[in-house]
């Protein structure tokens, strides 16, 4: 039996140099990138000049000096998160970046532990390690990288971790990373535009081949 | 002006929130360039992660699972998602014509349906016009406290809006453009 999909984050990650104290959810208003129905349920942690952090209804931000971060765990405004993305850096286009991941973390729950051990066994076999440690060997993540064969410079991830909560009892996070590295040409807005839904699709088709194939 | 005193408020009153806040975020974000988000225990090591904590206390458990985005907690399942674009607007019925892509079955072609005016919140009532971009969905939703409900939500692109600048320069160009190939006729 195939794992029950608990919970799914998606986010993007542009690295470069920012000024945080910009960040929040006024000037987001102010450009008519979120509604009022946003900003009067927005969530302001803190304003600094060494790290940002707020979130809204439905998605939530954090920006420190080299680092921007966006991400939602409502998969009805993936997009949303993207035109927001878009938007945010086409205001802010002489901010220098240099590179950017779009991410997406998928939280599985087996009922069946068995099949939850054979996904572990399959991805990590585990007959080398038993011959020198004592006890039985348990996988706690795994992560693999290949490099991008499209348009963009830059690489893929996949991570994979053994995860437990009050909800899951035996479960994995499968986290993928898509790597891009940004020029005068490559900016986040174009490559937001032209593989974002892409990079969603592809992540959910390979968690899906993936864990088939390793429980199978 | 409240919202600017409460940020100015922020940044004056909470230097120190701020000082263990990025502490705690430079101790497990790596001088690397890794662009993926690790929500591993902050005990592990990673060369090549970016590893952000959620939680403010930035005291994780061994085994952790990352908490749900506030203020929202709960989860919407999303059954469908539509893509589409403002066709006509009939005021009298009280409703508005569109073109929509299923975005949940891409091998659907493009539909053609009227909404009513309103499924549309009304923060973004302003949006609508001929041409404007819109997301619908409809899922379950589950939040603490409540039942399950099924909910229909319409929400419209927002976009940054063109500056005069940004105008006059098109309109600038455009002239150039035209001026250099009427020259070759």
């Amino acid at each position: 039996m195939e794992p029950e999909l608990k919970r799914q984050e998606a986010s993007i990650v542009v690295v470069g140099s920012f000024n945080p104290t910009i960040f929040n959810p006024d000037w987001l208003y102010r450009h008519d990138l979120i509604s009022q129905a946003d900003i009067e349920g927005a969530n302001v942690e803190l304003i600094h000049r060494d790290i940002s952090k707020f979130s809204t209804s439905w998605f939530a931000i954090d920006v420190l000096q080299d680092r921007f971060l966006a991400r939602t765990n409502d998969e009805s405004c993936f997009l949303l998160l993207r035109d927001l993305i878009v938007s945010i850096f086409s205001i802010l286009n002489q901010t220098p970046v240099k590179q950017m991941g779009m991410n997406i973390n998928f939280d599985l729950s087996f009922r069946d532990e068995g099949l939850w051990h054979k996904l572990g066994d399959t991805l990590a076999p585990k007959d080398i390690w038993n011959k020198s440690l004592p006890s039985r060997v348990g996988l706690i993540t795994l992560t693999v990288k290949c490099p991008r064969t499209d348009q963009f410079k830059g690489n893929l991830r996949i991570s994979i971790e053994s995860i437990r909560h009050e909800d899951i009892k035996f479960g994995i996070r499968f986290g993928t990373n898509s790597h891009v590295e940004l020029n005068n040409e490559v900016t986040v807005e174009h490559v937001l535009l032209t593989s974002w839904e892409d990079s969603l699709a592809h992540a959910k088709q390979t968690k899906d081949a993936v864990i088939q194939e390793a429980i199978s | 002006m409240e919202t600017a005193q409460a940020y100015s408020e922020y940044y004056t009153s909470e230097t120190s929130h701020a000082d263990t806040l990025v502490d705690g975020f430079s101790d497990r974000i790596s001088a690397s360039n890794s662009t993926s988000i690790d929500l591993c225990s902050a005990d592990e090591k990673k060369d090549d992660a970016t590893i952000i904590d959620k939680k403010n206390s930035f005291k994780t458990p061994e085994i952790t699972v990352a908490p749900p985005i506030k203020p929202l907690k709960g989860n919407f399942k999303l059954l469908q998602l539509w893509e589409g674009y403002v066709v006509d607007i009939n005021e009298i019925k009280h409703e508005f014509s569109v073109v929509a892509k299923d975005k949940t079955d891409t091998s659907m072609p493009d539909e053609e349906f009227t909404m009513s005016i309103e499924e549309v919140p009304p923060t973004d009532l302003d949006l609508l016009s001929i041409g404007a971009v819109f997301y619908w969905s409809i899922g379950y939703a589950d939040y603490p406290g409540r039942p399950r409900s099924r909910e229909s939500r319409v929400r419209f692109r927002r976009l940054p809006k063109w500056k005069q600048a940004d105008l006059n320069n098109a309109k600038k160009r455009g002239n150039e453009l035209a001026d250099f190939f009427a020259s070759y006729q």
